[in-house]
């Protein structure tokens, strides 16, 4: 049986302001195995992007379960949130989300710089062969200012897997590229899904949510679909093939 | 049309956020008032001309000891020849001030006379309202007595008669003929209220008389006071080759009148004006920042502007703008606030004095005081426009408009905050530890340990006028009728008659004790000590502490008998022996004639004599010998009182009127009111200071908070982005503290390199050691460490307070 990466149960996740409350997620219930590739869509506003910064543990549910590698996370302190973001997470942002005082080596390196288990050299080898993979490798004094938009995002991609994380959360991760670089950053998402990636995409790009295994579309804070795509099939007809 | 839009544009900005325009108007206020207002003070103490034709090039000159200016007078006879040889001034004249007792219907007054040659007069291009001024035959030993008397005193003593010039007046028992009366509000050369010639010259006094004068002359334009100090340097030194024994080490040197007023206080003076600039540029970068964060805030709408094709131009005029109405109400306040402290300024320092502060003194918003106020309110303008145009200038509006976010102008926006938190750290270090260096002399010099009680003394002064005691027998007289009725005064307990009462600095002979060798057999390479004459029992009855032999006795106190009390200081410092008792020492009057030896009775704890900030550095030393064999003209009484101050008065009047009824008694007052006074300046200066170390303070807290708060805010997408990686929040907090202590320490030490140097300088002349300024400087640094650690915690803590995804799509 396939290993079951995240699994939320009756996930809810209100914001309150003066005297509103918006149900931005409503009872949300998911399962996410191992090496799956996700794409989640919906239009502005629905809760996508809340649903994964709640996955993300960038934010905490208001009621509900979620658990990570079988580990209820819902109810975690905020240093024990950050340390599984640190280690178990990868993160692919919209505007990439580069620090703009570091260069593309020291930006590969942060997430790296947070764990206390490695050595200046292993965090180097590692951000170098995070780099290496998004073909970075040739760039890596350059500060993000120096960069294109598909460098910058494939920087950003390699920030997030140089700690070789279970689960990568990307945020419309081609919303600020144009269409070449945007095929570029898919396919390099494709090809990390091909050496055992787990990843989630929000996006609203259907294109890109084509590409994905499985979509799941949310309206107004519930998931009203969650179906495998056409790509899922066909990879399942190569395998029956097989 | 354009500037109309762009001034309701910033006059609608500033209305749109009433307590950011209140608070910045109130920054700029505190910088430019307390700025204008220390620039306007020193002026009017030390820099403004005279107010006379000429004025800018009256000078003083006076003499000093082997290098050191110690404001010492001339021998009639050195200054005939400064005045023969110094071809850089001309209008040569000379005085010397005296206090004399003017006889009246209601008894005696005492006032400030001056003693002058007759062209002092000419010197200040003025004439009198009544009358005339001296001639020449008057100015000269046995001529006519004669008095041109100041217009306070014609007012007050002759209710403004205007038949004045028919009358006499009574100086110190001897009439004078009143020939002229000088308009209101001349006081010259400082707080003389009437002239009488000095009536001696080269021909009639011998050089061995010692005739003592301070010199005056006009400055030639185009010459320095530099190069006639140079001049007068190879005069005096052709005197002492010519007189070793006298002039040996003498020189002489020139000062403006409010030069000379400063006292050697000129480093304080220099380092004051340092400090307002500093704090000026500090109330300016604040309000700079301010409008800077604001610039970040608007980035947006700036560069849709920008994209509309808005000019340049247009977007500075808007900054500017509000800059103007900022700087300009700000300033206005300010000017306002600061012409009130200049009148409070006026009746603070009229209190220094026990008659009347120097007549330039006359601290109000004057021409340069305004010309100082448009020229920093022109400087702010442009400080605290040009951050905000600068950041918009260098914007890249492309970003902010592509993606809307803060950290779109980045990486130079960040190294400006940066800048803003080191310079305000220097700043204010800076102005801080030169605060505390004036608050530290002050509080010192307030509650300085003088070595004898103070506490409950009533004392007043009396000047014996020449005229009526002209021999040291009439002087001994006076005084042992004087201790005979002050014991009959049940009011007055454990009286003191002394001629300087400590705290009060003497005369201070060169001395030399029996069996030292000195190199030289000259004036200069003989130590000095103040000389003060002590009736028997005054020292124990201000408590002074014998440590060993002892006090004088009745049997001291005859002329024949040539006992001394030492202090240990003199011990000390100018004798060998450890065993000074028995030891003779001998007093070299100034003509270097030597006197009979004095053997030491006794030896008694330093007392402070001269002004306690003075006696920091080197103790002064002081011999005190009975009045019998160093009478005196000037005098104070001091007694103990345990009843009413008014009773205790009456009582001190009443002795000495009951002995002579036209001798006044003089500053009637508290020995701890009078010593408190003294100090009085420096407490004062102190208490400015002080203001200006807690503006400088809450200035540089305020302003170092506010860009903190600025950056942390612009970097919550940072801190977001960090926290999504996996950075805990210990981590983001002591990244921002690692970095508030770099800039921190970026500023500090400058700061502190700074700020000790200028303290350095300061602490000399006030009496303060170095090792207090560099105490305060740690403690000074400790709390701004505080401000900045404090700064940098809280800002990050409140970024810190939502979940990351609020950070990562903050706007």
């Amino acid at each position: 049986m396939t290993q079951c990466v995240l699994q939320l149960k009756n996930l809810s996740k209100v914001f309150y302001s003066d005297d509103l409350e918006t149900h931005a997620l409503q009872d949300v219930s998911l399962q996410v195995f191992k090496q799956e590739y996700i794409a989640i869509s919906g239009p502005s506003g629905s809760g996508k992007s809340t649903l994964l910064s709640l996955l993300g543990l960038l934010d905490t549910p208001t009621s509900g379960s979620y658990q990570l590698a079988g580990h209820e996370v819902s109810k975690l302190s905020k240093a024990q949130r950050a340390q599984i973001r640190n280690q178990q997470i990868g993160f692919i942002f919209q505007s990439f989300n580069l620090i703009s005082d570091l260069d593309v080596m020291e930006n590969v390196e942060l997430p790296l710089t947070y764990r206390k288990d490695l050595t200046k050299s292993q965090i180097k080898q590692m951000a170098a062969e995070a780099l290496a993979k998004v073909n970075m490798s040739h760039r890596v004094n350059h500060y993000p200012s120096q960069l294109s938009g598909g460098q910058q995002q494939r920087v950003a991609i390699a920030r997030a897997i140089a700690g070789s994380p279970s689960l990568i959360l990307a945020d419309e991760p081609t919303g600020n590229l144009d269409s070449k670089n945007a095929h570029d950053v898919l396919a390099l998402l494709d090809q990390l899904h091909g050496e055992g990636a787990t990843i989630c995409m929000v996006t609203h790009d259907p294109r890109s949510a084509q590409r994905a295994q499985r979509n799941i579309e949310v309206l107004d804070g519930r998931i009203i679909s969650d179906h495998k795509t056409h790509s899922a099939k066909a990879d399942a007809a190569d395998a029956m093939s097989v | 049309m354009s500037i109309r839009n762009d001034i309701k544009y910033a006059m609608r900005l500033l209305a749109k956020k009433p307590s950011f325009s209140a608070l910045t108007v109130f920054v700029m206020a505190t910088g430019i008032g307390l700025s204008v207002y220390l620039f306007s003070f020193m002026n009017t103490m030390l820099f403004k001309p005279l107010p006379f034709e000429d004025g800018e090039h009256i000078i003083e000159m006076t003499t000093s000891i082997n290098g050191k200016r110690h404001f010492g007078d001339f021998n009639l006879h050195d200054f005939a020849q400064v005045q023969a040889n110094l071809t850089s001034a001309s209008e040569f004249s000379a005085y010397r001030n005296e206090i004399v007792s003017i006889s009246g219907r209601d008894g005696a007054r005492r006032y400030s006379a001056t003693d002058a040659r007759a062209n002092i007069f000419a010197l200040t291009r003025t004439t009198p309202i009544l009358g005339r001024t001296f001639n020449s035959d008057e100015d000269k030993v046995g001529g006519e007595h004669v008095a041109v008397i100041g217009y306070d005193l014609w007012q007050n003593q002759f209710a403004g008669q205007a038949d004045v010039l028919s009358q006499n007046i009574t100086i110190n028992g001897v009439n004078h003929r009143v020939i002229g009366v000088m308009p209101e509000g001349y006081y010259f050369p400082r707080r003389a209220q009437l002239w009488r010639p000095l009536r001696d010259n080269t021909e009639q006094v011998t050089r061995e008389q010692n005739s003592l004068v301070t010199g005056l002359a006009l400055r030639k334009p185009d010459v320095s006071i530099e190069q006639i100090d140079h001049q007068l340097n190879l005069i005096m030194q052709r005197l002492a080759e010519r007189y070793p024994k006298t002039n040996s080490g003498l020189s002489a040197y020139a000062l403006t009148m409010h030069m000379s007023t400063a006292d050697g206080g000129m480093p304080v003076v220099y380092v004051l004006h340092i400090a307002a600039v500093l704090i000026l540029v500090l109330a300016s970068v604040n309000v700079g920042n301010l409008l800077l964060s604001r610039a970040v805030e608007r980035s947006q709408e700036t560069a849709i502007r920008v994209a509309l094709g808005a000019p340049t131009g247009r977007l500075l005029s808007q900054l500017l703008w509000e800059s103007i109405f900022i700087c300009g109400l700000g300033g206005l306040i300010g000017l306002l606030v600061m012409g009130w402290g200049l009148e409070v300024t006026q009746t603070v320092t009229n209190q220094f004095f026990t008659d009347r502060p120097p007549f330039w003194w006359d601290f109000g918003v004057d021409a340069y005081t305004l010309k100082i106020f448009f020229a920093f309110l022109v400087g702010t303008i442009f400080v605290t426009g040009f951050l905000p145009a600068w950041r918009n200038i260098n914007g890249d509006f492309n970003a902010v408009l592509r993606d809307g976010t803060r950290g779109a102008l980045g990486k130079n926006a960040g190294k400006l905050n940066k800048a803003l938190v080191i310079g305000e750290v220097f700043l204010s270090i800076t102005i801080l530890i030169v605060a505390a260096v004036m608050i530290t002399a002050s509080f010192k010099a307030t509650y300085a340990d003088y070595g004898v009680n103070t506490r409950n003394k009533l004392i007043g002064q009396i000047a014996l006028p020449q005229e009526s005691y002209a021999t040291d027998e009439q002087k001994v007289q006076f005084v042992q009728a004087l201790k005979t009725q002050l014991s009959t005064q049940n009011a007055l307990h454990d009286t003191v008659v002394m001629s300087r009462l400590p705290g009060f600095s003497d005369q201070r002979p060169a001395i030399a004790v029996a069996t030292q060798e000195y190199s030289q057999q000259n004036l200069s390479s003989y130590p000095r000590a103040n000389q003060i004459a002590v009736l028997p029992g005054s020292l124990s009855n201000l408590e002074a502490q014998l440590i060993e032999g002892r006090f004088f006795s009745e049997a001291d106190n005859k002329a024949q008998n040539h006992t001394v009390i030492v202090t240990d200081s003199f011990v000390d410092q100018f004798m060998t022996t450890a065993q000074p008792l028995g030891h003779k020492i001998q007093f070299i009057s100034e003509n270097g004639t030597k006197g009979p030896w004095f053997t030491i009775v006794g030896v008694i704890k330093h007392i402070v004599q001269n002004m306690p900030n003075r006696d920091k550095e080197i103790k002064m030393p002081s011999v005190y010998l009975p009045f019998a064999q160093a009478p005196r003209s000037s005098m104070f009484i001091a007694a103990h009182i345990n009843s009413d101050m008014a009773i205790a008065k009456a009582a001190l009047t009443k002795a000495v009127d009951d002995i002579a009824p036209d001798l006044p008694i003089f500053d009637i007052g508290s020995l701890d009111a009078r010593l408190s006074q003294r100090v009085a300046p420096l407490r004062f200066v102190g208490g400015v200071l002080m203001l200006f170390g807690l503006a400088s303070f809450l200035l540089a807290a305020s302003g170092i908070y506010g860009v903190m708060a600025n950056t942390i805010s612009q970097r919550t997408q940072e801190i977001g982005v960090k926290r999504a990686l996996g950075a805990s929040e210990q981590r983001i907090i002591a990244e921002f503290v690692i970095s508030g202590t770099k800039q921190l320490l970026f500023g500090a030490v400058p700061g502190l390199a700074i700020g000790l140097t200028l303290g350095y300088a300061m602490s000399a002349p006030i009496g303060v050691e170095f090792m207090d300024v560099a105490i305060a400087a740690v403690i000074l640094t400790l709390l701004l460490s505080a401000v900045v650690l404090l700064a940098t915690y809280l800002p990050t803590k409140r970024a810190l307070v939502n979940e990351p995804a609020y950070a990562l799509h903050s706007q």
